[in-house]
């Protein structure tokens, strides 16, 4: 463990690359979903332009996406700095992924309810945001939590990149020492920590909105 | 210097996408005083991060005394996977590789190689005591049982079967240590890798279960043995600069302080490259 222990700066440094590019990432992705998600319901104009992102995007590895973004575009004259192009590529990636989320729960809201917020004359926009979303995000938070636990497992490829994130520095270490168990075995313990955090972090997300949603309507 | 084949085939792809650049930026770079950004790999003894983050290894010191000669003072490290080097180069996101890049015909045809800086021979890493008497090439085609492990995309398949070793008795693993461990737990009886870096592998990993197969015999192919050359790798359009580089690269190799120079990183004359030159390796 000694080894291990001489390369803490480098696996400490790699932990804050994994960290900031899992959390821009996650960012994308979520808002990226949302948006994508709601306008997947509008107009066909709308609709139809953000059916072919989803599809593209879900439909291709996050490995290739990340190659082209990187490798690719600079020579049509695009150069994105690595740390833009991991967080960039992840969130697209994940962005099409949270899309299919968000979609599936605003299509099996119970219709009943919208006639109800019309009868009651709640614009679109009150609908949505007093009606829809505050229920339809409780059924999407444990999914959303499960893509942001794969896009933090995803984030280990953005060593591709030429970004030294925790799984690239310990494999280097890896290379130069052989130590092999104990450097998987810290690869191991900390994304299981970092994954706990965000499942844990989801469901105390869950909890409070459904709390918040069930105390208003006993208000009222 | 493994190649992982995949990403060779998407390096391929990025070559046709990227537009040729306009003649030689890297010698107005140099001269503007902009760091030039050098790709490189855990390529040890070559290339290699230490504990501290700092880079070090032959090729890293080495290209330090080229561009101090040169005048060109700023550079910056960017480590990255052995595959990404040659696309990262292509794709401008580095201006030089350093990382023992091996010579071959194929990577030339991609990238543009400075003189020869090393030439290492192969050898095998056996359990200690070299059980199974594996000495050469004919020792591993005796013995059909007798199984070969080498790094995914290696070079060293290719020369085992010129040497007449059958496909059957060899098997790719991803890397050096997954080499290791195959060795020290049975799955193959020798694992075929470079020689200085298998030194510096076994060294590090102060694993007294593990040696080099001594003496080994270099394979010959053709009257010629097989050495492999490596150097620094340039785009094709950085001529000017690639021309400069050169001339006070060999005014360096030549002189003795080089020697002084990678001895830490155990490189001796032997590892010198003598006369070979680039045009005639990329001649294959």
């Amino acid at each position: 463990m000694d080894t291990i222990w001489n390369y803490r700066w480098l696996l400490l440094q790699g932990l804050g690359v994994t960290v900031q590019v899992t959390v821009l990432a996650g960012l994308l992705a979520l808002a990226l979903g949302i948006a994508t998600g709601l306008a997947r319901r509008g107009p066909p104009l709308i609709a139809w332009p953000v059916h072919i992102y989803v599809e593209v995007f879900r439909g291709t590895s996050a490995l290739v996406q990340l190659f082209v973004l990187f490798f690719v575009l600079p020579g049509m004259g695009l150069r994105l700095d690595p740390m833009t192009c991991g967080v960039v590529g992840l969130g697209l990636c994940y962005g099409a992924y949270c899309s299919e989320v968000v979609r599936g729960a605003l299509n099996n809201f119970p219709r009943a309810q919208r006639e109800a917020a019309v009868a009651l004359n709640l614009t679109g926009t009150q609908t949505l945001t007093r009606v829809v979303l505050p229920q339809a995000l409780l059924v999407m938070l444990p999914q959303l939590g499960n893509l942001m636990v794969e896009l933090l497992k995803a984030s280990s490829l953005v060593s591709l990149i030429t970004l030294a994130d925790l799984t690239f520095q310990a494999r280097s270490i890896m290379r130069l020492t052989l130590h092999t168990v104990e450097a998987m075995s810290v690869l191991l313990v900390a994304y299981f920590v970092l994954a706990q955090l965000i499942s844990f972090g989801a469901r105390a997300l869950e909890a409070r909105l459904g709390g918040a949603w069930r105390g208003r309507t006993e208000e009222r | 210097m493994t190649v992982f084949k995949p990403l060779c085939a998407m390096a391929l792809a990025t070559a046709i996408f990227t537009l040729p650049a306009a003649a030689d930026e890297l010698s107005d770079k140099a001269k503007s005083g902009a760091a030039l950004a050098v790709g490189t790999a855990n390529e040890a003894p070559f290339s290699s991060i230490g504990p501290d983050g700092a880079l070090k290894g032959s090729d890293i010191v080495l290209l330090n005394a080229v561009l101090d000669a040169m005048g060109v003072s700023g550079t910056e490290g960017v480590l990255t996977e052995f595959g990404a080097l040659i696309p990262g180069l292509k794709a401008n996101r580095f201006d030089i590789i350093a990382a023992g890049l091996y010579i071959s015909p194929d990577r030339c045809k991609q990238v543009a190689f400075a003189e020869p800086i090393f030439a290492i021979g192969n050898t095998f890493i056996v359990p200690a005591g070299n059980p199974k008497n594996l000495h050469s090439y004919a020792d591993l085609e005796a013995d059909p049982s007798l199984k070969a492990g080498h790094t995914m995309g290696s070079r060293l398949r290719g020369e085992a079967l010129e040497m007449g070793v059958p496909e059957s008795q060899l098997v790719a693993l991803p890397d050096g240590p997954a080499l290791i461990a195959a060795v020290k737990s049975g799955r193959v009886d020798a694992a075929l890798y470079p020689a200085l870096s298998a030194q510096t592998l076994i060294d590090a990993s102060k694993d007294t279960a593990i040696e080099r197969a001594d003496p080994f015999e270099t394979p010959v192919i053709n009257g010629k043995p097989r050495v492999s050359y490596g150097s620094f790798a340039f785009r094709p359009e950085d001529k000017e600069f690639l021309t400069t580089f050169n001339a006070e690269l060999k005014k360096i190799l030549a002189s003795p302080e080089y020697l002084e120079m990678v001895r830490p990183f155990g490189l001796t004359a032997a590892e010198l490259p003598g006369k070979v030159t680039t045009a005639e390796l990329c001649g294959g």
